[in-house]
């Protein structure tokens, strides 16, 4: 659910990013946003191509953002942190402190993948304080939007809910100060599930109730069928915690006729169980168990998933390892070989001579030796 | 004073060695007590590593240690002690601690579902396991692994057919494997929905069991009443089984019990206690998530590096051996240069030498010029009286000057001059040299005592009046330096005897 979520905002984010590069190369990263998720291989070969031909250091940048988006989206994580940190070695040719703020930002985002929270908010400070730099004409509330929610992400993970709320409120005030884009309501509808989430932790029912309302509003503004059936199976919980299982179980019919054109294991995982645990509170024992099965099968294919992934991602990694070293074994051997050769040739060559002059040097000996 | 030092030194030694067998204790203990009070065997395996760097006590610390953090959950801690174990015990070479480590290391990884890369570890294992005295526990251990694995995949038939090759009679087979394969084979009859069996495997788990097994079991007999609608025992169970995991503690079996008692205060419509239980596994979730993805993250890392390293390693070797074959052919073409300018020398030395041996007439003829000063009569006269002078011994003379030459025979430096530079074509003092160095190599091929005389002997013999000048003049008349053509004359006189 969260890296699903995380997915969906970090692709609006990038369509949202404004650096000032170089046009040509810059629009081929801003049109190929959608290889990112389905390709991310061929993204980061043109990510590669547009590094090595840009010369300036803002479409350089926004490659390596690129490039480090890909791998997030095959959960090769380090590669990811590694291409993002890359980045910062341009950053001193860039001025425009919004540049900065953005590979920060997205730095911090990437540590709070890795679910290293202290890193991450090393980064998120580090953008914020830079913040105080920026002109009304830099769109200072998306990039504080941007901090906050990561912020807030990361806090809602570690269960300080309070704090979490607290930036998420901050978010949302950023968020509207914005024009309306889909951007900003699919963000909108995010900000507002996480809180929800974050009351339900905290027994506040009603306000639980309130926010996943308000997500569900601006998911279907956006027509975002992924936001809008994570926010009803949100609001399906607080019907739950309230005894009402009726209008928990309709809300997640609807959820669940929804997600079937997502596609999406997690959403479907959460889905079942809070099927199941209706069912199960309304005595259905039947239904429960149907449902539970699904849940149960839900999660072992997420599972399973997400050890191909990680361990595919793990051997693809090694495999490139290997690769790099066997080419430039390939090279070495080849240097050897050349080496072996002319060595080889001029040696014998020079035996050959040497052979020649020894029986020279014999037949003279024994001239002279005919002689004394 | 001696006496003393040797006390001192004794006394260190007890020591030391009594020193070790504590640690040995030590261990242990860790080593028995990590299922059942893993804080306990942790803060034993903490105290062996303060104590102790880089040695086996402390590779084994470090095992006991990531164990004891696997018994508490803390995925990430038990894959960061057990990788810095690994390294250690590689060095260390111990083949039954590494099979340890290794199988732990088995266990962990199949836990992160990195499969290719524990995959690879278990090969080596059974190769390892076949120089080992106990490779009958090896196997049940792999098998328990393996089927504890399936079981968690939901892979039941593979599980059932592991969980069956397990050689249990085995004496090596311990207390806790057997612990593991009863809880292990009672889920699986659990899931296969032979609850019945499945709580008679169950009574086999002794109350005295370590608490971590005791756990699984009541979560187990928990899950059991549940599906058969038994609730308030259930709830009682869990809650038994929440309360010891919290005393491990193990946050994995403790979130276990809470889905459970979650589930149980739905139906009971108790809606207080379903949220407070959920806040509560939420938070734990959230810890374990945490705990996982910094463990699969390290261990990735850890193995990229490891081949990161390996493929550094075999580039270094490559290059090394290019250097070394380089340097071997840079080498022997030396060698054989060197042979081939030493082979050259000696010819050359040779074909001079062969030269100033062979017969050759010991007066010097040559007409460079028809261009004369002196008449033809006054000319011929001079010949033969340079012809008389070349066989005889007077060119030997230390004094011997052109004026010198010029009165014996009767005319002028300028006349005399003349006839020998074309004649002879050489000026008076070549002429001179030339007769001296053949005479003396006439001498020295001829009377074999010459050979034995001191060259400054026969510098003196053949007119030089000094050693160096006729080294030099000797050189520059034959090509070779007088004591190079002794010791060839001698060397190849030798052969010829």
């Amino acid at each position: 659910m969260k890296n699903k979520t995380h997915f969906l905002f970090l692709a609006f984010l990038l369509s949202a990013i404004s650096l000032s590069a170089q046009k040509e190369l810059d629009s081929i990263l801003s049109a190929s946003t959608s290889l990112l998720f389905d390709k991310p291989d061929q993204a980061i070969e043109l990510a590669n191509e547009v590094l090595e031909k840009s010369l300036d250091p803002a479409t350089k940048v926004k490659a390596l953002t690129f490039m480090s988006n890909a791998y997030l989206s095959k959960r090769q994580n380090s590669k990811s942190l590694k291409s993002v940190l890359r980045s910062l070695e341009f950053l001193d040719h860039i001025e425009n402190p919004s540049t900065h703020i953005e590979v920060l930002n997205a730095i911090g985002m990437q540590h709070q993948q890795l679910r290293m929270y202290d890193k991450a908010k090393d980064y998120l400070d580090r953008a914020l304080v830079l913040t105080n730099r920026l002109e009304p004409t830099d769109k200072p509330s998306s990039l504080l939007a941007y901090n906050y929610i990561i912020r807030g992400f990361i806090y809602r993970e570690q269960m300080n809910c309070d704090i979490a709320q607290n930036y998420f409120d901050r978010a949302l005030h950023q968020l509207k100060n914005l024009e309306a884009s889909p951007a900003t309501t699919a963000n909108l509808s995010t900000v507002y599930y996480n809180k929800g989430n974050c009351f339900l932790q905290t027994t506040q029912i009603d306000s639980a109730r309130t926010s996943f309302e308000k997500s569900i509003g601006y998911a279907k503004k956006v027509n975002a069928p992924s936001l809008l059936a994570f926010a009803k199976k949100g609001l399906s919980e607080v019907y739950t915690a309230q005894g009402n299982y009726q209008i928990s179980l309709q809300h997640l019919y609807e959820a669940d006729s929804i997600a079937s054109e997502v596609g999406d294991l997690v959403l479907n995982r959460g889905i079942y169980i809070n099927m199941a645990n209706n069912f199960l509170a309304l005595g259905n024992k039947d239904q429960y168990e149907f449902y539970d099965n699904r849940y149960q099968k839900t999660h072992q294919e997420l599972l399973a998933q997400e050890r191909l992934l990680i361990d595919e991602s793990l051997q693809n990694s090694r495999m490139e390892i290997i690769s790099e070293r066997d080419e430039k074994l390939k090279k070495l051997h080849l240097i050897l070989l050349i080496i072996l050769l002319t060595g080889s040739i001029l040696l014998l060559f020079l035996i050959i001579k040497t052979v020649k002059r020894r029986k020279q040097f014999l037949l003279a000996k024994k001239e002279i030796n005919s002689i004394i | 004073m001696k006496h003393r030092l040797f006390l001192l030194f004794l006394l260190w030694g007890s020591f030391a060695f009594s020193q070790q067998i504590a640690i040995k204790e030590l261990l242990q203990e860790a080593e028995s007590h990590y299922w059942d009070n893993p804080e306990h065997s942790i803060r034993i395996a903490e105290y062996i590593l303060n104590q102790q760097e880089k040695s086996e006590s402390s590779a084994r610390a470090n095992l006991i240690l990531g164990k004891s953090y696997f018994v508490q959950s803390k995925i990430y801690e038990a894959i960061r002690a057990t990788l810095k174990t690994k390294d250690l015990t590689r060095k260390i070479g111990n083949p039954t601690l590494q099979i340890d480590v290794d199988l732990f290391n088995l266990e962990l990884l199949r836990q992160l579902s990195l499969t290719t890369i524990s995959d690879e570890l278990k090969i080596e294992i059974d190769v390892l396991k076949n120089e080992l005295p106990h490779s009958r526990y090896v196997e049940n251990q792999l098998l328990l692994i393996d089927a504890e694995a399936a079981l968690d995949r939901g892979e039941l038939s593979n599980s059932e057919a592991y969980f069956g090759a397990i050689n249990s009679d085995a004496d090596s087979f311990d207390s806790i494997q057997n612990y593991r394969k009863t809880l292990g084979q009672a889920r699986l009859k659990f899931k296969q929905g032979a609850y019945e069996k499945s709580q008679e495997i169950l009574s086999h788990v002794p109350s005295e069991a370590p608490k971590y097994f005791q756990v699984l079991k009541l979560n187990l007999l928990a899950q059991i009443d549940f599906n058969n609608n038994e609730y308030t025992a259930a709830v009682a169970k869990w809650t038994q089984a929440k309360d010891i995991a919290k005393t491990l503690p193990n946050d994995a079996l403790a979130n276990q019990s809470l889905h459970g008692l979650i589930e149980s205060y739905l139906i009971q419509e108790d809606s207080k206690r379903y949220l407070n239980y959920k806040q509560e596994s939420n938070l734990l979730s959230s810890n374990l998530t945490t705990s996982r993805v910094q463990a699969v993250n390290f261990t990735y890392n850890y193995y990229e590096e490891l081949e990161q390293q390996s493929a550094l390693r075999r580039i270094a070797l490559t290059k090394s051996n290019i250097y070394w074959i380089s340097g071997g052919l840079i080498i022997l073409i030396l060698v054989v240069l060197g042979l081939n300018y030493y082979y050259q020398l000696r010819r050359r030395e040779y074909t001079v030498f062969k030269k100033l041996i062979a017969p050759q007439p010991t007066t010097i003829k040559k007409v460079v010029s028809d261009k004369t000063l002196v008449s033809e009569e006054t000319e011929k006269q001079l010949l033969e009286g340079l012809e008389r002078f070349e066989t005889s011994t007077d060119f030997t003379r230390s004094d011997m000057s052109i004026s010198f030459l010029a009165a014996r025979l009767n005319t002028n430096n300028k006349y005399l001059s003349d006839v020998i530079k074309r004649h002879k074509a050489k000026n008076f003092n070549g002429y001179i040299n030339q007769l001296r160095v053949n005479y003396i190599i006439e001498k020295l091929k001829t009377e074999p005592v010459y050979l034995n005389y001191k060259i400054s002997y026969l510098a003196e013999e053949s007119g030089f009046s000094s050693h160096s000048s006729f080294a030099t003049v000797f050189k520059s008349v034959t090509g070779i330096s007088p004591t190079k053509f002794l010791d060839l004359l001698k060397k190849e006189g030798d052969h010829e005897k």
